[in-house]
């Protein structure tokens, strides 16, 4: 091999400059010719007419063929004959395949057009609102580590949703108000069963953490507003989180912290065909408390047990049975002092969930179908309340999916719902009030209702850069014995393959809980919720950053209202209104830098029912969860080498409150409070900045330590919780949270879960 | 190729004593003859490449390795070095997984230090990013660790010599390789080497001493992405031109142009 010289080596270079990519654009004759071969050639454009260059044209299955020049023409000859297939692709542009039927001796021109590549409707949500996590998938809005190491998420899926547009943070809580709607009105999903209690440590406004581990989910799909006809008897929103399917490799995991251990192992028994996921965890919060110089108010500081049990059975390549077990227990004490009795507060609650769900893709159906069972029991004492209340939800349900060609799919599914409410104990007749004296209902009582519901959708690309998603849903209540007809639209345009709009519009209903529709406290006459959604989307993706603005216009009719004498009534309408913005830049490992902001403005109204003791005055007013001004940032970064830290900075506007104006004396010995204007006062603003850091190790071949430590409420700002009033309602103070700036710390030490797929 | 590999070991030979026979010289004339033998020993490891044997360019790493304690030559040589190791890893110990590892930890060495000899070297930090991007493919587990390394070092070279085609190539070497939910994918990598093949165009090497590689190579990645592509008419086109460029370049003469055709002939 000849040693040139530098020269030799410029002048070659030089020369070659001027054609570097000319070199491209020439005619290269096929490899194979005959003396009787065919010529074929062309031009290749795009849709507007436009020649394009560098275009590859070849026969499929040879090396014959030729790339286009710089007007979009190409030529070159073949000795193949018959029946051929022509193929012309270039980067940016749709493939395209040309059936020729050549003949020896045959002279043949061709024109091709190229259309430019737009993302396809397996690859696009077509509705608007819609939030996805997991590591699969092009569509996805986070990955899962992106939920998992969110600073105030405290690794809690409900927490870091709660950093999303559209969601308001009322509390310190995890409870998920969206858009103007109450906690109710978003439905948890776990494998498509509906879980009944989906809080831990419940609240009036949900609960402190969601009741699934997050290291149970591999994914999850969040849609604030005008989601599909799949989910039914949902007013607001969607939470729907799916568990991890077969593991391909052995692990282990043991998590220590402050308040919590915890262990987990997935075990594949038999490789690609069966395995087991097995998980517990244990926590108890009293050393944290006590290091952090709180928890004063607990008589007995909060403690859970949760575990799980999957086994996960893949019978061929498209066929899989997945038995998922969930138990999780709590227990909590708390010191209360309301205005007619201080005492104290205890609960203990039991959930449970086990589904049995099935999936199977081996035709051109993709079939689904989950059998469950969730459960929720509890006790709880207060004063003069002592209730044992305890729910039940058995479900069943079938989705089945199929494309026709690439630009259709069709969506069916069936559910049938049984709820079971059941109240033991005694309940304060007027629920403001809780001294022991003070009247209280006896109840022995259970409800149940049953829930039959059916859709159908259509996703299609209606053109290059249109995609539409027509569905409807019916869903019929037994016991209120009412049909409702959910119609849903949604379109989606791509302006290019980083700008989209949407707008989704639909009807929504939720019926009503059991123990509403009963005769002695409830109305069996109260029909299901409804609400009308409209949204307008634009998004602007080019990796790593995202930019989403929403507008939405939420109509409430026939809403659950308190009446004196039928209970409850279908009186209540509202309203809710508002802009989101999200913008995210980066992902975990993928820049040095990444995290989100999320803002929402909300204006929500509510016809509402104002207590004046004897008779219920209805007013037009501020919802409850009327958060004007809602602002998350949260940012994440690798700060030297191995160690990461992130902030989560929170602001909210006031939460509404009604004020207390007077109070009318009992002769049982309390005061029963009167109601001024509905919402008419405000708490003082919600801020809060939560930091972390976290030190990442890995060791041997595939195993990692993580440890941990979070500051949250950095700023120890004492954040409001409610006013609370004098034994006659005369005077008020505001009550703040126990949850000033709070350390927690711990490490989780995971064996052979690097460079695999758990 | 044989006799071609026992031919271009004796040539190598030759040249390697001749060098050594040059470095002891000493006089007015040590900087002239320490640039001349630093450019054969350039020359040298480069041809070494082109037919991926090994031999040649561990002497040619021995050439280089009295300039890491040269004044002004060192940060260069460290690169070399590590260049030299880098492609005993990629290429000719890819099935040898400790022995790729080694080399690679190698050349990490070199480039580390190369990098911190000259803080504005950006082919070392690209050429360094590189060798993190490839260590993740022998583990995965350390991914962690260093995707985002290779991310801050690539993007320092980027911002340092924006404009540099060899880092704008290794750059898009990273997009092939990388998963597309990091950013990566043949759509993108071949966007980056058509980018590269353009910077060439226009990129002088005006000291003989710096970096000249990759003129070639960039059209055997065009040609890779395209084959990925099943886009067999510019893969050969753009392996033809690697080869107009350097006709001995053995890769794409031995290795990439006979799959292609290969390749085809299994399709039909």
């Amino acid at each position: 091999m000849p040693i040139r010289g530098w020269n030799a080596m410029r002048f070659r270079l030089s020369t070659s400059c001027l054609a570097i990519l000319a070199a491209l654009c020439i005619s290269v004759p096929s490899q194979a010719q005959s003396s009787k071969g065919a010529g074929i050639s062309g031009v290749v454009t795009n849709e507007h007419g436009a020649p394009l260059e560098i275009v590859n044209v070849q026969l499929i299955g040879t090396l014959e063929g030729s790339a286009t020049d710089s007007n979009g023409r190409f030529r070159f000859k073949t000795s193949q004959t018959g029946v051929q297939h022509l193929r012309a692709s270039m980067i940016g542009f749709e493939p395209t395949v040309m059936e020729l039927t050549i003949s020896p001796g045959d002279s043949l021109y061709v024109s091709i057009v190229l259309t430019e590549t737009i993302i396809m409707l397996e690859e696009i949500v077509v509705t608007a609102s819609a939030f996805t996590t997991g590591d699969q998938g092009k569509s996805m809005t986070f990955r899962s580590l992106d939920v998992v190491t969110t600073p105030s998420a405290n690794a809690d899926i409900a927490r870091a949703v709660q950093t999303l547009p559209g969601v308001v943070a009322m509390d310190e809580g995890a409870g998920l108000y969206v858009r103007g709607g109450e906690v109710s009105e978003t439905v948890m999903l776990l494998d498509e069963a509906t879980l009944a209690h989906p809080y831990r440590y419940e609240s009036p406004t949900g609960g402190y953490f969601g009741t699934i581990p997050p290291f149970l989910i591999n994914g999850t799909f969040f849609s604030s507003g005008g989601f599909s006809a799949k989910y039914g008897n949902a007013l607001s929103a969607v939470l729907a989180m799916e568990t991890f399917d077969l593991p391909s490799s052995l692990t282990y995991t043991v998590g220590v912290g402050l308040a919590a251990t915890s262990v987990a192992a997935n075990i594949p028994a038999f490789p690609d065909k069966l395995g087991v996921r097995l998980s517990g965890n244990r926590s108890s919060t009293g050393l944290m408390f006590r290091m952090n110089g709180a928890g004063q108010d607990f008589t007995l500081t909060p403690r859970s047990y949760d575990g799980n049990l999957s086994v996960i059975y893949k019978y061929s390549p498209g066929g899989q049975l997945k038995f998922f077990n969930y138990i999780n227990t709590d227990r909590v004490g708390v010191k209360v002092d309301e205005p007619s009795f201080p005492g104290i507060f205890s609960s203990e609650e039991v959930s449970r969930l086990h589904s049995l769900s099935w999936r199977d893709a081996s035709s051109e159906w993709l079939f689904a179908s989950t059998i469950s069972l969730s459960s929720f029991g509890s006790e709880r004492s207060l004063g003069n309340m002592n209730l044992k209340p305890s729910d039940e939800s058995y479900q069943v349900r079938v989705d089945g999916t199929r494309m026709f060609g690439e630009n259709l799919r069709l969506s069916i599914g069936a559910e049938m719902e049984r709820l079971e409410n059941a109240f033991e104990g005694a309940f304060p007749r007027n629920s403001s009030v809780l001294d022991p004296n003070a009247d209280v209902f006896r109840l022995k009582e259970h409800f149940a209702t049953q829930r039959w519901g059916g859709y159908g959708e259509v996703e299609a690309q209606l053109s290059r850069k249109l995609l539409g998603c027509v569905g409807t849903r019916t869903d019929y209540s037994h016991e209120a014995n009412q049909v409702v007809l959910d119609p849903r639209l949604s379109a989606c345009y791509q302006f290019s393959n980083q700008t989209r709009a949407r707008l989704s519009w639909g009807v929504y209903h939720q019926f009503a809980e059991p123990y509403k529709l009963n005769e002695v406290s409830g109305n069996p006459n109260l029909r299901a919720q409804s609400a009308k959604h409209l949204v307008a989307s634009l998004e602007y993706t080019a990796d790593p950053l995202m930019v989403r603005l929403e507008a939405y216009h939420k109509k409430y009719l026939d809403l659950s209202l308190p009446d004196k004498i039928l209970h409850w009534t279908n009186g209540g309408t509202g309203s809710a209104e508002g802009i989101d913005f999200f913008l995210k830049y980066g992902g975990f490992l993928q820049t040095r830098i990444n995290g989100w902001i999320s803002y929402s403005y909300l204006l929500s109204r509510r016809l509402q029912a104002r207590d004046l003791v004897d008779y219920y005055m209805y007013e037009k007013a501020p919802s409850p969860f009327d958060i004007t001004h809602n602002l998350t940032i949260v940012a994440k970064s690798q700060l030297i080498g191995l160690l990461g830290g992130g902030l989560t900075f929170r602001y909210a506007t006031g939460k509404p409150i009604t004020p207390i104006v007077g109070a009318v004396y009992r002769d049982e010995g309390y005061y029963e409070p009167i109601e001024g204007p509905l919402n008419s006062q405000r708490l003082p603003d919600f801020i809060r900045l939560d930091v972390s850091l976290s030190y990442f190790l890995p060791f041997g071949t595939r195993n990692s330590a993580v440890f941990y430590l979070g500051v949250s409420n950095v700023l120890n700002r004492a954040n409001p919780v409610e006013y609370e009033y004098s034994f006659d309602y005369s005077t008020r103070q505001l009550r703040t949270t126990d949850y000033r700036r709070f350390v927690y710390l711990g490490f989780v030490l995971s064996f052979g879960t690097l460079g695999t797929e758990i | 190729m044989t006799l071609l590999r026992k031919a271009v070991d004796l040539q190598y030979s030759i040249t390697v004593l001749l060098l050594f026979l040059l470095i002891p010289c000493s006089g007015t004339a040590q900087s002239d003859q320490e640039t001349s033998t630093f450019l054969k020993a350039k020359r040298l490891m480069t041809d070494a490449i082109n037919t991926s044997n090994r031999e040649p360019l561990l002497q040619a790493r021995e050439v280089l390795e009295p300039f890491t304690k040269h004044e002004t030559l060192s940060a260069l040589a460290h690169y070399y070095l590590g260049y030299i190791d880098y492609r005993i890893g990629v290429v000719i110990e890819q099935s040898n997984r400790n022995s790729a590892v080694a080399a690679l930890d190698s050349a990490v060495s070199h480039l580390e230090i190369a990098v911190k000899e000259d803080e504005s070297f950006a082919e070392a930090y690209a050429l360094l990013a590189s060798c993190y991007g490839i260590k993740i493919g022998f583990a995965p587990h350390k991914g962690i660790v260093y995707g985002p390394k290779s991310g801050r070092l690539m993007n320092k070279a980027k911002t340092i010599a924006p404009e540099n085609p060899r880092v704008a190539l290794l750059d898009a070497i990273g997009m092939y390789y990388a998963p597309t939910i990091f950013g990566g994918g043949v759509d993108k990598a071949l966007k980056g080497f058509r980018r590269a093949a353009q910077l060439f165009a226009s990129w002088e090497d005006v000291d003989p001493l710096q970096p000249s590689w990759g003129r070639e190579e960039v059209y055997a990645w065009i040609g890779i992405a395209h084959s990925k592509r099943n886009e067999s008419i510019l893969a050969r086109i753009a392996f033809e031109k690697a080869l107009e460029i350097n006709p001995d370049y053995g890769w794409v003469k031995y290795v990439l142009m006979p799959g292609l055709t290969k390749g085809a002939k299994e399709k039909e």
